[in-house]
This record gives structure tokens, C-alpha cells and sequence, in this order.
């Protein structure tokens, strides 16, 4: 297999940044383009050879954006059929749950009205003040090289692993091969899931934009780029739960014990799967099973988080190796590369449950939530799929009525253009237990499909 | 009892200037299944599902009649399906049929004639459900709910497995949800036809490996281009998908010439329909556990194929499983038509070059017109399992057939 070109890739596709704790995503306008060709030009992106220390950025493009460079964005180019639509359409909105609360004429960014969208910088530094230094001195350059920001940017800083309810995120990373990276075996797939120009899971090229009367692989070291801006309600998420054990006062532990079903690892990331406590006792939290060791769902209930966004072996026909290996194989080819970090201050410091639970009835602190960012080569078969197939699927894992009891929505039964609350079920024994009546916790500010090229078509775009 | 439920297919000529009254009619239905006044279609018992389709003319090339295609799953005989459509007094179908070559509107026994004359194409034919009426299926569905909200009211006194039965058995017969129905016997393998089988297989095989070979050289250089799918159509079909729990598909493709090519898929298709029949007869076709029923028609005198489909959840979904899980399958019956992705003896390759098939399968997937499923909110497997729980009701159940029962809820 051809080695990974690391040194033509942006370096968000190899690396998670770890380092460099603070983030900001600048939604920009195009104004002039000859200016920002030249800025273009003059202008470093990071490279994916090594983890960055100091700061770094890297550049995405909406369809829009693309077009505006004088590319001609189509099916017929190669390009993918939900990037050059985009993310808003109707039938997109249907399967992305983009409807109600959720609906796009409501988002701050990214809707289809909103052309003047052509891309997004991401910054990246090691704190907030060498961040705000570093946005300075890019942002000080905006003017004189034809770049507006259409938007208030958005500013990131680490929770310490964390997402805003309080639990660890990011646990679960698919590993591509040719990298030498350790994992699980399970956990590989072919670069060509996330990057062009590589093979994919079928051993085939992903369908990757050619330009110049096909002579240009446009696409190659390039990878698709999902982004959606999600804002949680973590009083409301916590209240809720408490309140189906007598309140917080009284229910707080019962309350931990559900969320923790809901989304299928302890706080602390312990899988449920493996461990009735929160106690960790293998240090790996990735290498279990599904199906082989919670087969009825008893730990991890069916329907919880985690089980909807990487089943791994759960749906299998039975418990044979040939069976439990095609299973393991067929949800290996919806991955996605998650890159996303939360936005916002959390409702207690470092997001800290037994904080939280004290905190729930003071006045709001502002809004918060994840800025989710996934990479993918094909949206239909990875993004949307996760998304569709999995967490707003009422019907996954042959349940009846369950959508994913975090990220998921449905539509609402008295009201078909409005989102509805949904139920949870456990399964337990003798018989499930079903907790109904759950309010949306995830409300979608903004979203849109965008493309980040590699570092020879950037250059490419760089010139007339 | 007999096999259900059954493949329904008209297919007949459009007559001359008649095109876009029936379009307007159909888009009439489309706009609301269940009570329109020309087919409202939750007033006929015996339907699962229906579709209506306008098939349209290939770009370029050989040009056919002009068709609707109007194709039913259906209970019972197919006479009283039939009579019951013509009789439903809340239809007015000669506004569709009336658009239709050689319809006779004002005589019963005309009409029903009619209707089976123009549905002589064999169906090659797929069940994802056996031997339950479209009414026990939902009664069902009501059954489990009813069951299951009764759980829930006993949410907190944990009764013992054996206790929640009884709960659960008694409060059926308090709402009227007790009736239980006999099990549907499946059609097995004639095993004894297996020693004669195998050799005429192989001889079969041997023969055709050669000319095979040299038709695929030749088929390579007119693979479907995997950009091509046509964007604006695309967003046609995706329009209509994906609002209720199930999915359809409607695909139409020219054969490839030859009779070689046809006699190969007529082998393919009786295999499919045979296999479909005694062995993936539990509600799955080749592993994939989501469609309710499928059929290929062979149109045109050999030169067209046309498929039908009703499945649970995406399009995306449904393709992908039949990459993922039964590639070869459908490599065998669309490798004899034009454009597919290139195959190797017959079955290889082929559906296994995933984006480019996905593309082609769009390419030559048609509108359709008009789709109505009688239980738009259930899956193959909740059906499956809805009869499980009912079942369960009665008769004596061990300690262990209590728990694996209580599963199901």
C-alpha cells in the first residue's frame, strides 16, 4: 500500500492536536479572491508529520467557498453529491434530525442561505493567551487579503478529556493503517475511510474530485470535513434524570447509574460492558466486545450511546467467529475520525458531576456544548449513516421506538415538524425497564459539509 | 394453508395522450395514501404493499411502449384481492385505469378479467414475512402495546418472571388481545432433488465459463461511469425517502443482448426464487434481515428487468448490506444487465466496487409514483417478534422459555 504522504496531509487528519489546548474556528468570507490567493500562498497549515507544540492551523472549504476559487464543484468532478448539496437540504435535515429546535433557519452558521460561507480556519495554541495572540496576529492580516469573518468565532478550551455532562470523550478512535500506531484489532481501517487517494475499506480508491480535464487528483491527501456545532443543556440533562429518582437530592447516584447506561461508559470512561463500578480495572477501555460479552444488552443496554456509534461485533447474526467477524467488518465501514472539541464554560469547574448537581439552579452561565468535527471520506456511508442509521433510529438493534438517548431525535407524535421526547429503554430481568418522556438535551447551532485539501491543492488554489 | 402473501403485477400500455392525466391522477393519490377518493388505500384489507410506476424510456437508444406498472403484496385469493379493489365503494380507479390500454370500466367481470390478463410476468419473488395477514400484523403491534404499557404500570413491585406472565397473559384477555394464530408451516428443500441437481449445476458451469469470459472482456469497456449517477434525479428520489420506517426501491435496466445473457439470468432469478422460498425463508435474504418482500420481473420479451423492493431503514443502509453481505447474489442476476460494474464469472467483483455500484444503482433507479405500506411503523423483525410475544401468551412455558419470552418486550 502506498505510505500516507504526511507531509501533503493537514495535520487534523493524523493528529488530535493534544498538545495544544486551546481552539478557535473563524467562518470566512472570500471577499477578494486574487488577495486571498496570495494570503493563501504566504499562509502555513500544519502538516500531519508530527504532533504540533506551538501554534497551528489548518483550512477547510465549503462547496460554496470552492466555487468561489473558480472550481467547478459537481458530481461529475468527482466531488461527493452531499458536499456539493450540502448539509442543509430537505432530505438531509429528515435524516439528520435538523427540524424543529433544530431546524437550519435557526442556526447562527452554515444554513443554505448563508453562500457567503466559504470557509473555516482552525487555530490551535497551547492556552488562552497564547491563543489570543496567535488570533490576533492572523486576524490583524484579514483585511488586507480579501478575508471577512462572517461570524463570531468560536473559542475551545479542554475540559481535561471531557465533554460538558461530565463525561470522558474521545475514548474511541479508529486507527488507520500504514500509520504504526498500536491498537485492537477491530479498531483498524484502510487510510482511504479518511483520506483520498488511498484505498478505503474495500480495498477500492474512494471517488475523489479530478480536476484539469481529470489530470489533477484535486482530492488526494484531501479528506471531507463534518461540522456541527451542538449546543447541550447540561441543567436540563442532569434535572431530568434526577428527577426520575425523587430529585437530586435523593436521586443523584441512581442518576449516575442511568446516565452512564445512556451513554454506555462510566463518567471516567469505564465501558459498562465490562464493568458493573466505575473502578477501572484494565487500563484499555477500547478493546471489548458487544455481543460476546453482553450479548442481551444487560450492562450496555442496546440502545445507549456508545453502542449505536460503534456497535462493533452487537450486531451479529449469532455467535459464531465467522459471524461475530463479518459483524465487526460491516460496522468497520461506517467510522468516522472524530475531531471535535467542546465550546463554552462548563456548568462547574473541569465539569465535574457532584459539582454540577449543586450548581443546576443557578442562573445560566451561558451556552455550551461540542463543536463536532468528524473527517470521512464518503458522508453517505459514514456521517450520515452514524448519524441516520444508528443514533436517530428508532428501530436499531430491533428495538421499537429508541432513538440514541443523547445525540438522537424523532420526530414528535402530535406534532410531525417538531421534535418529540423519546424513551430509554435498559434492559434488565426479568423485563426492560423503560424511562420515557426525555426531553432533547442537544440542540444543533450550526453545521456544515466542508472539504480540507491537502497541502499540493491548496497550493493549487493558490494560483490563478 | 397457502403460501402469503402473494406478488401482484399489471403491467400495461399507457394509452396515446394519456401520459399526463395519469400523472396527475397518481400525484393525486401520493398526496394522501390512506384516504384519497380515487385509492385510498387503508380502506383495501388485503393489501401490505402497493406501488404505482410510470417506467420510463432508456436515454436513447431502443424505445418501449410506454407502461404503468401497478404491483401489490397481497392475502388470500387473488380474485377477492382483486374484486375487493374493484368494489371498494370509496375508490374511483377507472380515473387511473381509464388512462390504461384495452380497460373496460363498467363491467366487473371485464374488469377483473382485465387485470389478470395484464398480470402475466412471472414474478421471482422474496418474503421477508410468511403466512400473516396484513391485519394480524398490526393487531399484533396493538397487542404489544397494550402488553408493554402494562409493564410499565408495574414498574417498581419487580415481580418474579413467572408472576409478570401472568400479569401480562391476564390483562391481554381484560383488553381483548388474547387471540393467538396458528404457525404458518415453511416450505422446505427437496432434498432428493439434490444428487440430480449438483451434476447438472456443474455441467452448466463448465459450459458457460468460456463464453462468459469472452462477454466480459468485451462488457468492461461499458461499465456504468461512476460519476454519473445525475445529480437532479438523485435529489428526486431522496425527496420521497426516508419518511416513515420503511424504504422502497424501484429499478429498471436494460439486459445485455443475447440470448445467452438472458437464459443466465432466468437461472439466476429461479435459483434467487427458490432459495428465497426453502431456505432464507426466516425473514432474511442472504443475511440482510430488512426486506419485506422483492421481486424481479423480466419485461419487454427478455430486454428489460424490473425490481421491487420494500425495506427498513436507508437506502444507503439497504445498498450497503447488499455489498456487505450478499454481493454475490446480486452480481449473479445484475452482471446480465447493462452498465453494471464490471464481474468475473458471472458473480465476482461487480457489486464489491461499492461507490461505483451505489452510483449505477441510482442511476437506474425509477420514480415511483405512488407507494402506500400498510404498517409504515414496523420493521421485518418487529413483526417477527410481535408474533413471538403474542404467540407466548398461551400454552405452558418452563422457568427458562418465560425468561427468553420477557425478552422480547
Amino acid at each position: 500500500m502506498k505510505a500516507i504522504d504526511r507531509k501533503d496531509i493537514q495535520g487534523m487528519l493524523i493528529y488530535g492536536y493534544g498538545r495544544l489546548s486551546a481552539a478557535c474556528y473563524l467562518f470566512l468570507s472570500l471577499e477578494d479572491i486574487s488577495a486571498f490567493r496570495r494570503w493563501l500562498k504566504a499562509t502555513t497549515f500544519q502538516n500531519g508529520v508530527s504532533s504540533p507544540g506551538e501554534p497551528s492551523m489548518n483550512i477547510a472549504f465549503t462547496a460554496d467557498g470552492l466555487r468561489k476559487l473558480g472550481l467547478t464543484v459537481d458530481e461529475d468532478h468527482g466531488f461527493s453529491r452531499a458536499f456539493t448539496e450540502g448539509m442543509d437540504t430537505d432530505h438531509r435535515n429528515r435524516i439528520l434530525g435538523d427540524y424543529g429546535i433544530n431546524a437550519s433557519t435557526k442556526w447562527v452558521w452554515g444554513h443554505r442561505n448563508h453562500q457567503e460561507l466559504h470557509g473555516v480556519l482552525m487555530l490551535f495554541a497551547r492556552d488562552k493567551v497564547a491563543l489570543e495572540q496567535f488570533y490576533a496576529e492572523v486576524a490583524s492580516k484579514f483585511p488586507e487579503n480579501g478575508i471577512r469573518e462572517v461570524v463570531t468565532r468560536i473559542e475551545s478550551f479542554s475540559l481535561g478529556g471531557k465533554e460538558h455532562f461530565g463525561f470522558k470523550d474521545g475514548v474511541n478512535q479508529p486507527v488507520m493503517q500504514g500509520l504504526g500506531w498500536a491498537s485492537d484489532e477491530q479498531n483498524f481501517v484502510n487510510p482511504g475511510e479518511f483520506i483520498l487517494g488511498y484505498p478505503n475499506n474495500y480495498d477500492k480508491q474512494p471517488h475523489s474530485p479530478f480536476l484539469q480535464n481529470g489530470q489533477f487528483n484535486f482530492g488526494c491527501n484531501g479528506s471531507y470535513m463534518v461540522f456541527r456545532q451542538l449546543e447541550q443543556d447540561v441543567p436540563l440533562f442532569w434535572k431530568t434524570l434526577c428527577d426520575y429518582f425523587g430529585g437530586v437530592e435523593k436521586g443523584k447516584k441512581e442518576a449516575v447509574i442511568l446516565a452512564s447506561k445512556m451513554v454506555g461508559r462510566w463518567p471516567n470512561g469505564n465501558p459498562l460492558t465490562r464493568s458493573a463500578t466505575e473502578k477501572i480495572t484494565k487500563r484499555d477501555l477500547n478493546n471489548f466486545s458487544f455481543y460476546q460479552d453482553d450479548r442481551l444488552g444487560m450492562q450496555c443496554p442496546f440502545g445507549s450511546h456508545i453502542r449505536r456509534m460503534n456497535p462493533r461485533d452487537s450486531l451479529s447474526d449469532g455467535g459464531k467467529k465467522k459471524e461475530l467477524d463479518e459483524a465487526s467488518r460491516v460496522a468497520n465501514n461506517h467510522r468516522i475520525l472524530r475531531r471535535g472539541r467542546p465550546y463554552g464554560i462548563p456548568l462547574a469547574e473541569n465539569a465535574d458531576i457532584e459539582a454540577m448537581l449543586n450548581a443546576l439552579d443557578l442562573p445560566p452561565t451561558g451556552s455550551r456544548g461540542l463543536n463536532f468535527i468528524c473527517f470521512n471520506t464518503d458522508i453517505d456511508r459514514q456521517f450520515e449513516f452514524v448519524q441516520h442509521t444508528w443514533a436517530n433510529n428508532r428501530k436499531f438493534h430491533n428495538l421499537y421506538n429508541d432513538v440514541d438517548p443523547i445525540v438522537g431525535v424523532q420526530r414528535s407524535a402530535t406534532d410531525k415538524n417538531q421534535i418529540g421526547h423519546t424513551q430509554f429503554e435498559a434492559q434488565t430481568s426479568p423485563v426492560r425497564k423503560r424511562y420515557q418522556d426525555l426531553p432533547p438535551f442537544v440542540r444543533v447551532k450550526g453545521g456544515s459539509y466542508f472539504f480540507m485539501p491537502g497541502l499540493t491543492a491548496i497550493d493549487f488554489l493558490s494560483k490563478e | 394453508m397457502k403460501l402469503a402473501p402473494n406478488p401482484y403485477n399489471l403491467i400495461v400500455a399507457i394509452k396515446a395522450g394519456k401520459m399526463q392525466a395519469l400523472k396527475t391522477v397518481l400525484a393525486n393519490i401520493q398526496a394522501d395514501l390512506e384516504n384519497n377518493s380515487i385509492f385510498p388505500f387503508e380502506r383495501i384489507k388485503s393489501i401490505h404493499f402497493a406501488r404505482f410506476v410510470i417506467l420510463p424510456q432508456p436515454k436513447g437508444g431502443v424505445q418501449y411502449p410506454d407502461y404503468l406498472a401497478f404491483a401489490t403484496n397481497y392475502d388470500g385469493d387473488l380474485d377477492s384481492h382483486l374484486l375487493e379493489i374493484i368494489r371498494c365503494p370509496e375508490a374511483a380507479i377507472d380515473q387511473i385505469f381509464d388512462c390504461c390500454e384495452g380497460y373496460i370500466h363498467d363491467n366487473e367481470q371485464a374488469q377483473l378479467q382485465w387485470f389478470k390478463e395484464n398480470a402475466r410476468l412471472k414474478a421471482y419473488y422474496y418474503r421477508g414475512t410468511w403466512g400473516r395477514k396484513a391485519t394480524r400484523i398490526t393487531y399484533e403491534e396493538s397487542s404489544r402495546k397494550v402488553a408493554e404499557d402494562h409493564i410499565d404500570s408495574l414498574a417498581g413491585k419487580d415481580p418474579s418472571a413467572k408472576v409478570l406472565r401472568q400479569s401480562i397473559v391476564q390483562n391481554a384477555k381484560a383488553t381483548g388481545f388474547f387471540n393467538t394464530y396458528d404457525d404458518f408451516q415453511l416450505p422446505k428443500p427437496d432434498w432428493w432433488l439434490l444428487p440430480l441437481a449438483i451434476p447438472i449445476l456443474l455441467v452448466v458451469a463448465i459450459v458457460c465459463v468460456i463464453p462468459l469470459l469472452i462477454l466480459e472482456m468485451s462488457d468492461d469497456k461499458r461499465q456504468h461511469s461512476q460519476k454519473s449517477s445525475g445529480s437532479d434525479q438523485t435529489k428526486r428520489f431522496t425527496e420521497m425517502e426516508d419518511r416513515i420506517v420503511q424504504n422502497q426501491l424501484t429499478h429498471l435496466v436494460e439486459i445485455k443482448p443475447g440470448w445467452f445473457r438472458l437464459m443466465m439470468l432466468k437461472l439466476v432469478l429461479n435459483g434467487i426464487a427458490y432459495l428465497a422460498k426453502v431456505i432464507f425463508n426466516g425473514g432474511r435474504l442472504g443475511g440482510i434481515p430488512t426486506i419485506h418482500y422483492a421481486r424481479w420481473i423480466i419485461i419487454d420479451k427478455g430486454r428489460r428487468l424490473l425490481f421491487f423492493s420494500n425495506f427498513d431503514g436507508s437506502w444507503e443502509r439497504y445498498l450497503g448490506d447488499f455489498v456487505d453481505k450478499a454481493a454475490l447474489g446480486l452480481t449473479a442476476v445484475w452482471s446480465n444487465t447493462k452498465g453494471f460494474p464490471k464481474t468475473r464469472l458471472l458473480m465476482l467483483k461487480g457489486a464489491k466496487d461499492e461507490q461505483r455500484f451505489k452510483s449505477w444503482a441510482r442511476a437506474k433507479q425509477v420514480y415511483t409514483n405512488v407507494w402506500y405500506s400498510a404498517y409504515r411503523d414496523l420493521t421485518v423483525t418487529n413483526i417477527a417478534n410481535n408474533g413471538q410475544l403474542q404467540k407466548g401468551l398461551t400454552g405452558e412455558l418452563n422457568k427458562e422459555e418465560i425468561e427468553n419470552w420477557l425478552l422480547g418486550y
